[in-house]
């Protein structure tokens, strides 16, 4: 085997890995706060997307700039459909929350079809398509900053969850509701905040995708389905456990893109999620302590 | 004397859904510094008493004022804001958060600075706590997350405490605890104490004032030492017709 090779499919997998995991940690984040499982997730990775497309050519194709902007409309969307629709479903009603999420899934998905057609769309940036060389090891330069960003994403999450009241409110309305009112965490707002960052976390990992894959509208429908299995292998509501799953399997498929066939590139995370939910119901790292 | 009450129940009527009555009609004045006990058999709506003093359930009739003030339709964010706080019947902390990381989150209504005096406040009042710093809430023993939920409260200074069952699943001689410190707080800060207790010898030997409540109405009301030696109280929730008060 090829150690340059093997090298660079570790890299590739790595830089796929962290973005599943921020798509991975907002389903998880909006699902411990709200208690609702959120269909229409992928595709606020999806407008991330498109705001990265529309947005590049406008700044003269400054990448942070941009990044910084499709996050920030992701967001904003993020806490319209709280407003709209999320705030009204009450935690009893889990059955309404899948159909209502799953209904605007596929709103989303067909207006922005309907909007710019469902073919896919090339988003250039200042990098182009240079690469870097890391050694033997040549990486596109885009696919070196989606990792970076997506780890610099992820502790700046960390940070905000462990050390700031915004954050330590999510995890305590997590851990317990009537603690959380007790102490005066108005749950409402927490609740809006959650759906605030997850959003921006799931557009930002559109937007770093955007110049490395095609840009289409079905493009957060298969990353979705991938990111509940990574929640569920992590264990519901555990931010650590679906993270680390996350990269696991970036690196995973990468390596096995590579010296399997693309079949079982594709299926790896379903057959670890139906085991899984076979052998540890509550998640391989259920037991662990949970920040979120 | 309603302009020196701090708190007055007017026929407050509170529940889970919009047409049963929990709490159905109790009227109440509780006096600045005071501590109240509140006795009554099990399902007879102590808790669902506590939370519509709090707000954390469906408010049905009736006024809760504060000072004069009526708060019945306040969230309970903002009636904590305004010097109530609750501790709820059994277990309710950040199981997974550090001790520490459940103070800060007591102190989630203040500002930064007040919140670094409140922290050392209540860490100075309950020792045990500061010892048990990094400890995860759910690895403390059930008398030390009593007392940790206690502090959280504490850390707003409330005027007015409510504490369900503070003493339940607790050995005696930390019951016995729990009721001195409710006591001494009352006694140092000017605090105002409403509590729930199924140890009710316990309870009234600190206490003021007792209240009986049964089906959601008050049944009695008077000085503790008074209700304690009322015969038909005796029987049915101090066991028989011992007299002795001690453990
Ligand atoms: N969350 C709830 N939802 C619906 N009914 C409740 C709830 N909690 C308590 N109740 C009902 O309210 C009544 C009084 O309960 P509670 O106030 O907890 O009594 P106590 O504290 O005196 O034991 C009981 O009949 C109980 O079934
Ligand atoms: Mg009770």
């Amino acid at each position: 085997m090829d150690a340059v090779f093997f090298a660079q499919l570790l890299f590739n997998g790595l830089a796929i890995g962290l973005i599943y995991a921020l798509i991975a940690v907002g389903l998880a984040l909006v699902y411990g706060v709200l208690r609702i499982v959120n269909f229409a997730h992928g595709e606020f990775l999806m407008l991330g997307a498109y705001a990265m497309a529309l947005v590049t050519p406008v700044l003269g194709l400054l990448y942070l700039p941009s990044l910084a902007v499709a996050m920030a409309i992701t967001a904003l969307l993020g806490v319209v459909m709280f407003e709209l629709l999320f705030a009204r479903l009450k935690e009893t009603d889990f059955e309404r929350s899948i159909l209502v999420t799953t209904g605007l899934s596929i709103i989303l998905l067909h207006g922005v079809q309907w909007i710019f057609s469902a073919s896919g769309r090339m988003v250039d940036t200042e990098f182009g398509f240079a690469g870097v060389e890391i050694g033997d090891i040549r990486i596109t330069a885009t696919r070196l900053a989606a990792g970076v960003v997506a780890l610099g994403a992820f502790l700046a999450l960390w940070l905000i969850l462990t050390r700031t009241q915004f954050g330590r409110a999510m995890r305590a309305i997590s851990q317990n509701r009537e603690a959380a009112l007790m102490v005066g965490i108005p749950p409402r707002k927490v609740a809006r905040n959650a759906m605030m960052l997850a959003c921006g976390l799931c557009g930002l990992a559109g937007a770093a995708l955007a110049p490395v894959y095609l840009v289409q509208p079905i493009m957060g429908q298969a990353l979705l389905f991938k990111a509940f299995a990574l929640v569920i292998i992590g264990g519901l509501g555990h931010l650590q456990g679906a993270a680390i799953a996350a990269v696991i399997l970036g690196v995973v498929e990468s390596l096995a893109g590579g010296f399997l066939t693309i079949v079982w590139q594709e299926a790896i995370v379903f057959v670890a999620m139906i085991l899984v939910l076979l052998l540890r119901p509550q998640g391989l790292f259920a037991t662990r302590i949970r920040v979120g | 004397m309603p302009e020196t009450a701090l708190l007055e129940l007017r026929d407050l009527r509170a529940g889970y859904t919009p047409d049963t009555a929990i709490v159905d009609g109790v009227s109440l004045t509780l006096s600045p510094g005071t501590v109240t006990t509140v006795v009554g058999g099990n399902g007879a709506g102590k808790s669902t008493l506590m939370k519509a003093i709090y707000g954390t359930v469906r408010h049905l009739g009736g006024e809760v004022r504060l000072r004069g003030e009526p708060i019945q339709h306040l969230p309970p964010w903002e009636r904590l804001s305004r010097g109530i706080g609750l501790v709820p019947q059994g277990r309710c902390n950040f199981p997974e958060m550090s001790v520490e990381e459940n103070l800060r989150l007591g102190a989630y209504r203040l500002t930064r600075s007040e919140a670094v005096r409140a922290i050392e406040r209540v860490a100075a009042m309950f020792p045990v706590l500061r010892a048990r710093w990094k400890t995860q809430a759910a690895n403390l023993s059930g008398g030390e997350q009593q007392l940790l939920e206690t502090a959280m409260v504490l850390e707003t200074a409330p005027s007015l405490l409510l504490l369900d069952e503070p003493s339940l699943g607790l050995s005696p001689k930390m019951q016995a605890e729990i009721f001195a410190t409710a006591a001494s707080i009352a006694r140092d800060t000017g605090l105002t104490v409403l509590m729930v207790e199924q140890n009710v010898r316990g309870a009234l030997r600190v206490s003021d004032t007792a209240i009986v409540l049964e089906q959601g109405r008050k049944l009695m009301e008077g000085p503790a030492a008074e209700v304690a030696r009322d015969p038909r109280i005796r029987q049915a929730y101090l066991g028989g017709g011992a007299t002795a008060m001690g453990t």
